[in-house]
């Protein structure tokens, strides 16, 4: 701890060398760079004290922040000068080549009619459409539909407890457990679904365990089943749960909670009516990163569900590839894609969030 | 007056291996305005979130109206806190954030709706209801800080820093309304502030704070007047601080004899630099009217007259009072340390008693002329006066002096001088 003593002499000192110019190069510098500060903190002494605080704060040697400031914004202006196109064009090819373009295609795909043998004929038809109205096919995508759901729940809670407290470990701590968390995107997807299989197969390692602590007798026989599937995507899509709970419960000033607490909130009330409101943006643009992914992801269910659990995905897929009818799974694509924006639509509408954590 | 309203008892509490407060004790009336002051580090912040219960002491009790309340969580306790960034909740209007406190008591509807309204009446922001946080401005939301705390009837009031981000001219507007808000609702404030012009101006009691324990504690004018150390007399106001070996006590004077060690040997008398006869006494009227009272004449010689010409400072014989309870302590030939206010040192171009030392600089700041003295050994004193300038130039050997009854003898066997 600094002796105040010196801090005060300290501040008399620096105005004084500033304008005698007695001062050692170091002290010229900063010195120079507050004189504006100074010179208005002449006039009112209040101010300048806060200004010598400020710098005390920094650090006392480390550069003054208006010097940095200023250097910034210099480059930033240099930097756009005329310019701007070069940066922002490739962005606009971009997105029109590989979002736009193809959104487009998909959308006249769904419109044509299917060719006897292979690939289409430029025939209008809404027949692709009328044919989702199946009940079979409106089956699956309820059935996705609940799939989702359950997946986005199990997520969040889960998730959401995780990135809590993550945000609140220590610096590194916080570094290692991000690590942690995005590891396993450097292994294949497919191979870590095969990595499922060992444990849910039959008599595989969870039947082992569980039957070795004599907690089941038989195996449970999980793989291929519903709750496998389940199993599956909340293992897949709970990083991104994770991480959207957590970037924004990183943010939080715990300094309301703390106000709620001071005010008369119990633990659990400031929880329910600060922390949580203010995570809402994170938790919602989990919500999204998960639900909209778990509607279409095929092959988790077709990998731990053996073809018995059949999601919207699973159709587009049987569609295109066994049964060779693109332009119907050009309109069950159209038809998913405006489910999961009017889901998006209702969220927004209930939450009242404008910003989705910088997301949508 | 006499009703306790918080009693803070030997509270310690450390973070880590920094001891931030080593054993504070205080009593606290009712509708007591007291400010915490002290630099930032010094432990301030931490006592008022143990008062608050948002942090709990290691050792030590905190009582609250004769309740002892250590270890209750925050919402337990009927003390409110003004945060340092107000912490208003952004996600609700100004209403919401004032009635928040109400409706988790399960107020009526109704008579949340008519406290708010009272409240946003007194704190001047009728018509902001709808408004969120990010439409007010610094000090609109600093009001809206302010209500939300004080709509909840505290028994005590925690104000940290609640001024520090506002600039001067509101401050010192929203220090007159406090100050307002506290007398009509008798409501006792804990304040902590760094900025002393604003522990002096409000408060009833200061305690003033270093490194985790309490300096010096009582009223504005006792703690600028007669600090009882030189911490408090540097930080409450510029003091100058000068030591010296006390020659003799008289009438509850004491002389003392300021010898400058670097210039001492060889100092030739008569030789006196610098001086330009004639015009003298040319600073603002009234404040630079003579040197000390004549009365006491026993200078040690030697020591008055100058050294080398130019800048070389040399010390001299100062007074100070003395005060009943610090008389036991004095004796003859021991170190004293004096304070002098800045305003109070005597200027004079003509050699005289007191201090001879040349003048620096001179500048101005705060509506006052400061005129740094170069001390050499003794450090660098500072003289202010009222107005713009004075005819005193850098360079220029001054006698520097002070009424005896301007002297304060500080740091005074700090053992015995207890709270």
């Amino acid at each position: 701890m600094r002796k105040p003593q010196t801090e005060n002499k300290d501040g008399q000192l620096e105005i004084g060398r500033t304008e005698t110019g007695r001062t050692e190069t170091g002290r010229l510098e900063t010195g120079r760079t507050e004189k504006g500060r100074l010179e208005t903190g002449r006039m009112e002494k209040g101010r300048l004290e806060t200004g010598r605080m400020e710098r005390d704060r920094m650090g006392g040697t480390g550069k003054p922040k208006s010097v940095m400031r200023k250097g910034e914004s210099v480059r930033k202006r240099t930097g756009r000068d005329g310019h701007w196109w070069m940066t922002v064009a490739p962005l606009y090819l971009f997105t029109l080549f590989f979002v736009a373009l193809p959104l487009l295609y998909l959308l006249i795909l769904s419109f044509l009619t299917r060719a006897q043998t292979w690939g289409v004929v430029n025939e209008f038809t809404l027949d692709n459409y009328v044919k989702i109205g199946k009940p079979v096919y409106l089956d699956t995508f309820k059935e996705s539909f609940q799939l989702a759901v359950l997946t986005t729940v199990s997520t969040l809670l889960i998730g959401y407890p995780f990135g809590y407290f993550m945000a609140r470990l220590s610096k590194r701590a916080k570094s290692l457990m991000m690590l942690l968390v995005v590891i396993p995107f450097w292994t294949s997807a497919l191979m870590r679904m095969y990595g499922w299989i060992i444990i849910f197969r039959s008599k595989g390692l969870l039947d082992k365990v569980l039957m070795g602590l004599g907690l089941t007798s038989s195996p449970l026989k999980l793989l291929y089943s519903y709750p496998a599937v389940l199993v599956g995507m909340v293992y897949s899509l709970l990083p991104f749960m994770i991480l959207s709970v957590y970037s924004s419960t990183d943010k939080m000033d715990w300094s309301l909670v703390e106000a709620a607490r001071d005010l008369g909130a119990s633990r659990w009330t400031a929880f329910w009516t600060v922390t949580v409101k203010l995570t809402l943006p994170g938790i919602l643009s989990g919500i999204v990163l998960v639900f909209i992914p778990s509607m279409g992801l095929f092959f988790i269910a077709d990998i731990l569900g053996g073809g018995k659990v059949m999601l919207v995905g699973n159709l587009i897929q049987a569609q295109l590839q066994s049964g060779r009818d693109w332009p119907f799974a050009a309109a069950l694509s159209v038809m998913l894609m405006l489910f999961t924006s009017v889901m998006i639509w209702i969220y927004r509408k209930v939450a009242g969030v404008r910003e989705l954590e910088g997301l949508l | 007056m006499a009703e306790i309203i918080l009693e803070l008892e030997d509270i310690k509490k450390r973070f880590g291996d920094t001891e931030v407060l080593k054993g504070i004790s205080l009593w606290i009336e009712k509708g007591e305005f007291i400010t915490f002051l002290g630099a930032s580090g010094c432990g301030k912040t931490t006592t008022l979130r143990i008062i608050a219960g948002l942090e709990d002491p290691d050792e030590g009790r905190v009582r609250l109206n004769g309740q002892d309340v250590t270890g209750r969580e925050p919402n337990e306790r009927n003390v409110n806190t003004v945060f340092q960034n107000y912490a208003l909740f952004p996600h609700m209007d100004v209403y919401a954030n004032v009635a928040y406190g109400l409706r988790l008591k399960k107020v009526p509807k109704k008579e949340i709706a008519e406290r708010v309204k009272a409240m946003l009446e007194m704190v001047q922001l009728s018509g902001y209801e709808k408004r969120m946080p990010s439409e007010l401005s610094g000090g609109q939301r600093q009001r809206v800080a302010i209500a939300r705390a004080v709509i909840n009837d505290p028994q005590v009031l925690l104000l940290d820093e609640p001024l520090g981000a506002l600039d001067l001219q509101l401050r010192r507007q929203m220090q007159v309304e406090l100050k307002r808000i506290q007398k009509r609702l008798g409501i006792t404030f804990i304040y902590i502030t760094h900025d002393q012009e604003e522990a002096l101006n409000m408060s009833d009691r200061i305690v003033v704070m270093q490194e985790g324990r309490f300096e010096q504690i009582g009223t504005p004018d006792a703690v600028y007047y007669h600090p009882r150390t030189s911490y408090v007399a540097r930080f409450v106001g510029t003091a100058n601080i000068v030591t010296g070996k006390l020659l003799k006590v008289e009438d509850g004077v004491a002389q003392i004899l300021v010898a400058d060690e670097t210039v001492q040997a060889g100092a030739a008398p008569g030789s006196v630099a610098g001086t330009a006869p004639g015009s003298a006494a040319g600073a603002a009227p009234g404040s630079v009217a003579g040197t000390a009272p004549g009365s006491a004449a026993g200078a040690a010689p030697g020591s008055m007259a100058g050294a080398a010409p130019g800048s070389v400072a040399r010390g001299g014989k100062v007074l100070a009072t003395v005060t009943e309870e610090q008389a036991p302590y004095l004796s003859p030939g021991q170190l004293v340390t004096v304070a002098v206010r800045s305003e109070n040192l005597l200027l004079d171009r003509e050699p005289g008693e007191g201090l001879r030392l040349s003048v620096i600089e001179k500048n101005f700041a705060g509506g006052m002329l400061r005129i740094s003295l170069d001390g050499g050994g003794l450090g660098e004193l500072t003289a202010s006066r009222q107005g713009f300038d004075t005819a005193f130039k850098p360079g220029d050997m001054l006698t520097v002096s002070w009424e005896a009854g301007n002297g304060v003898i500080v740091d005074l066997d700090e053992k015995d001088q207890g709270p």
